[in-house]
């Protein structure tokens, strides 16, 4: 299973840390969601196997070598290092929008593990749609509901 | 095909339950459409903000772009102007080694909104933190023209 540091792992990225203890419920609530989203929407497995690595999200989150981080420094949700690929932020942004957003924040980290990519692509944010946590007619209209987490204007 | 799962509209009552921090963040969605962007972060959108929380804010033309050991990248830019702080004749401007990465590409030129770096000298910029394509800028460019202290010309843009 994807591991949340609690002070037993220290990342390689530079300035990533442990998850602070208030936030690691939403964060355990979050993982767990992940795993129910696995088992009862279909199109979250079947759209992680599209992306460049082929892995569903069920493989990614019974992966026990990808660390869920904190990066004090970031005013963002989220994000994945680039040199230490299995390395994922979950940031103080998203925590302060809620569990849904720590969950929508998860998956889109978990498809750039599975190699969707960053800059203007959406791929990643695709991934959060997919998952049932958004609607088509915000993909369609490139206009974000605020009461889904899913953004069709975040790229990367 | 996907779908709204009946719990997914729990985010709704989730974020009235922290009343506070999504009244914000909501309101900035709804104030400035369009404006977030890659990496999984909101643009701070109009200048001001964007402003107010840089050290430095520079338009210049990015001439190399190197890749560092640590994965981070930096650029040698050629300034043209600078606000809040005089820069002149090349510096450096570094990006995370993140998805959250600024794209430079040489050749470019751009508005820069940078910080200083957290540990050590020099500057960094990253998505989200209201760096753009000089193209694709107007709207903040006739902001610091207005409002943007100190400026310094060094060449035209």
């Amino acid at each position: 299973m994807i591991q949340i540091n609690i002070d037993d792992h220290v990342s390689p990225h530079p300035g990533w840390i442990a998850v602070p203890k208030g936030w690691r419920d939403q964060l355990r609530w979050a993982r767990s969601n992940a795993f129910r989203i696995t088992r009862e929407i279909p199109s979250a497995n079947k759209y992680f196997k599209t992306l460049p690595n082929g892995r569903s999200l069920t493989d990614l989150l019974t992966d026990g070598s990808i660390w869920l981080n904190h990066d004090p420094a970031s005013a963002d949700w989220g994000a994945t290092s680039i040199p230490h690929p299995t390395e994922v932020s979950i940031n103080s942004l998203a925590f302060r929008w809620g569990r849904w957003s720590v969950l929508a924040t998860l998956v889109h980290e978990l498809a750039h593990v599975n190699g969707a990519p960053g800059g203007n692509d959406k791929r990643a944010e695709e991934a959060v749609l997919h998952c049932g946590m958004g609607r088509q007619s915000e993909q369609k209209s490139g206009k974000d509901d605020p009461f889904t987490p899913y953004n069709p204007r975040i790229g990367g | 095909m996907s779908r709204v799962p009946q719990s997914a509209t729990r985010f709704a009552a989730s974020a009235k339950n922290r009343r506070a921090s999504a009244l914000l963040a909501l309101g900035l969605a709804f104030a400035m459409p369009g404006l977030a962007s890659a990496c999984r972060c909101l643009d701070p959108g109009p200048a001001a903000p964007a402003y107010s929380k840089a050290s430095v804010v520079l338009t210049g033309t990015v001439l190399r772009v190197r890749t560092n050991a640590d994965a981070t990248v930096t650029a040698t830019v050629r300034v043209a102007q600078s606000w809040k702080r005089s820069l002149s004749g090349e510096v450096e401007l570094s990006t995370v080694a993140t998805t959250c990465a600024f794209p430079f590409a040489e050749g470019g030129r751009y508005v820069f909104f940078a910080r200083q770096q957290p540990t050590g000298p020099g500057i960094y910029t990253a998505r989200c933190m209201g760096s753009a394509d000089i193209g694709q800028s107007t709207a903040t460019l006739e902001w610091l023209r207005r409002h943007g202290r100190p400026k310094q010309d060094i060449v035209s843009p």
